[in-house]
């Protein structure tokens, strides 16, 4: 087990291959075999309970599949051999997972993503930064100014300059 | 929906606040047109795009659509198929040229005002006639050292060498051209529908050096030779059954193979695959009695793999799609036409089926009660196998009036495999279901093939799908 501190001082313990799926947790570890207690500076309690939701789904699903293979590993030597089928529908239930996971409010999707930065979980990482592609993709301007509450800090002046500038960028 | 997506802090603008790799990311996940608009949301946004690390362009996105459909009333375009679109596309193209200008012009302003970095990924697709642009954007690109390139409708065409793609993919292929490519870094290659010529796939792989993936998706070439020293997967998806008349592949690392599709007819078949370890068998619908003897001399080559897995059509269709994370071998075929190859198959040649002396594991996945002949067959001649995987969509397996028909062939089949130590049953049913199997599997066992069997045999089962957990049941 290995405890992890969030910012504001909530202490998780977790088992070490959930804090692995962190590749930066995962180098501590590595440098530092005795390491137990690990403060995490940038991620406050809210956020690193939901984090550690995902990492724990995470190396859940890739046990079972593992356990699935067990008697393959152990006898055989393909060490890939889950079936296929079973990996597909296992994804498939992680994708389905993933999906529900990530609808979140804006304030929460921008922390974890800070988050999955920080703590260099490059699948929850690919995850938000998508979802954020998503709440931008097939918006007007105007309506993504709206969503995320960007200030439009161009005069009008400066903004038609822009768009006369680049025609190509906006026919 | 989008209301509550708002934020809850009020005026703060959060996401202008990330740092900048990841707003980079951000726009590369975003068409590159969608990303350079954003250019205008604040001065923080004005110049991010030009950090773009990936390109993506489509001269789709610059279709005006209401004009399209003036052009084609009552046509709902954006769900007619490609093929029809391309034809519209081109027209309002030849027409008025408008759509295109504008896309030539737009992916020349991109790389101009773009900074100077290098690339990750450069794509193009939709281009509906080969053209010199094209050629230039392909040359910035590999001036960039881009890792990926997609490519539609235009050839790699570069002179120099290609020292940086590790990636290429090619789609709807219709000219070749004959000079050599120099691909030294490129380790995956795919290529998808339109036409292949067997000396260009030729040229791509021996420009190819270090090569461990290739797939041809509905572009099996007339000739096809696919020799190479280094490939280690390899995947034919053959939907539209265009049979080439020779069948080549010789590669002395290739660990899996995938094949889906019909039957291969090559008049001649050689596979040179001593490495291959893991395959994995879809056998669909085929009429012609001549894929008998193809497809008795297909499994014949496979006979040294380790790991096979077979699956029929219906439901499990959507496996299929999944090989981009290719780890397997899959020859496809229909369990049922195997069924009649093997009844029909004259009494000589069904001697000289494989034995498959080194394989551990089958997985069998099947809808029909009626190919229970071949799984006898793979099972008898599997005396080394330790894991025997039953899939199933339906609760036919141990259900009452096709039940007998199971522990018949199992009874045969199962105590020639001295060494099998696990059975697995994945069920698309309830929990309820899965011990009403059981039991049922439990009562065939009265039967003596079970009692033939050593105690070391587990049967697990396994759901598919839902939250049900698996449940191990050790005899």
């Amino acid at each position: 087990m290995i405890t992890l501190t969030s910012s504001d001082g909530v202490q998780f313990d977790v088992r070490e291959a959930v804090a692995k799926e962190s590749q930066i947790i995962r180098d501590m570890i590595q440098d530092d075999c005795v390491i137990t207690n690990i403060p995490l500076a940038n991620v406050n309690h809210k956020i690193l309970s939901i984090v550690l939701e995902y990492c724990q789904m995470h190396v859940d699903k890739t046990e079972m599949e593992v356990n699935a293979s067990k008697h393959q590993t152990t006898t055989g030597e393909g060490s890939s051999s889950v079936p296929v089928a079973l990996k597909v529908s296992s994804n498939k239930n992680l994708n389905d997972w993933d999906k529900e996971f990530i609808n979140v409010d804006l304030d929460t999707l921008y922390d974890l993503i800070l988050a999955a930065n920080y703590l260099n979980i490059s699948g929850l990482l690919n995850l938000t930064t998508q979802a954020a592609a998503d709440i931008i993709k097939g918006k007007t301007t105007e309506e993504i100014r709206a969503t995320f509450n960007i200030k439009n800090d161009f005069t009008p002046e400066e903004e038609a300059a822009i768009r006369k500038e680049n025609p190509w960028a906006f026919e | 929906m989008e209301a509550n997506k708002r934020s809850r802090r009020g005026d703060c603008d959060l996401i202008s606040r990330l740092p900048d790799p990841i707003l980079h990311h951000i726009l590369g996940l975003l068409t590159t047109k969608e990303a350079v608009q954003t250019c205008v949301l604040s001065k923080r946004w004005e110049h991010l795009w030009t950090f773009l690390p990936s390109l993506s362009f489509n001269p789709y996105d610059f279709v005006h659509w209401r004009r399209l459909r003036e052009m084609e009333d009552g046509v709902e375009l954006k769900k007619v198929c490609w093929e029809r679109f391309v034809e519209l596309l081109y027209m309002v193209c030849e027409q008025k040229k408008v759509c295109w200008e504008r896309f030539v012009e737009f992916v020349n302003m991109v790389l101009l005002k773009r900074e100077s970095l290098d690339l990750n990924m450069f794509s193009i697709n939709g281009i509906p006639f080969p053209s010199d642009e094209a050629r230039d954007w392909i040359n910035y690109a590999v001036k960039h050292k881009t890792r990926i390139l997609k490519l539609e409708r235009c050839l790699p065409c570069c002179i120099s060498p290609y020292t940086s793609l590790e990636e290429l993919h090619l789609y709807q292929l219709r000219e070749f051209g004959s000079g050599i490519v120099t691909l030294p870094k490129l380790r995956k290659l795919i290529i998808s529908d339109g036409q292949l010529e067997s000396d260009y796939l030729k040229n791509l792989l021996s420009g190819s050096p270090i090569l461990e993936y290739l797939r041809l998706d509905n572009c099996i070439p007339r000739e096809c030779v696919i020799a190479h020293g280094c490939l280690k997967h390899l995947a034919i998806v053959n939907r539209h059954c265009s049979h080439p008349r020779n069948l080549l592949i010789s590669a002395p690392n290739l660990l899996s193979f995938f094949y889906d599709g019909e039957l291969l007819l090559s008049h001649q078949t050689t596979l040179n695959v001593p490495s291959l370890t893991f395959a994995c068998l879809v056998i669909r619908d085929s009429s012609s009695i001549n894929c008998l003897a193809g497809m008795a001399a297909m499994l014949f080559f496979l006979a040294t793999v380790e790991l096979l897995e077979l699956h029929v059509n219906c439901n499990w269709q959507n496996v299929y799609i999944s090989y981009s994370h290719f780890e397997i071998l899959l020859i496809s075929i229909d369990l049922c036409m195997f069924e009649r190859m093997y009844k029909e198959l004259p009494a000589v040649l069904r001697t000289k089926l494989p034995i498959f002396q080194k394989l551990k594991n089958v997985t069998f996945g099947f809808s029909t009660s009626s190919c229970f002949q071949m799984v006898t067959w793979i099972l008898k001649n599997s005396a080394n196998l330790k894991k025997l995987i039953l899939l199933e969509q339906e609760e036919w397996l141990f259900h009452d009036e096709r039940g007998a028909s199971t522990s018949e062939s199992t009874k045969v089949a199962i105590p020639s495999c001295k060494n099998l130590e696990i059975i697995e049953v994945m069920n698309e049913i309830s929990d309820r279901m899965i011990k009403r199997s059981i039991y049922a599997l439990i009562d065939g066992t009265k039967d003596n093939w079970y009692t033939e069997l050593s105690s070391l045999i587990s049967i697990n089962f396994y759901p598919i799908s839902g939250d049900v957990t698996p449940f191990i049941f050790k005899f």
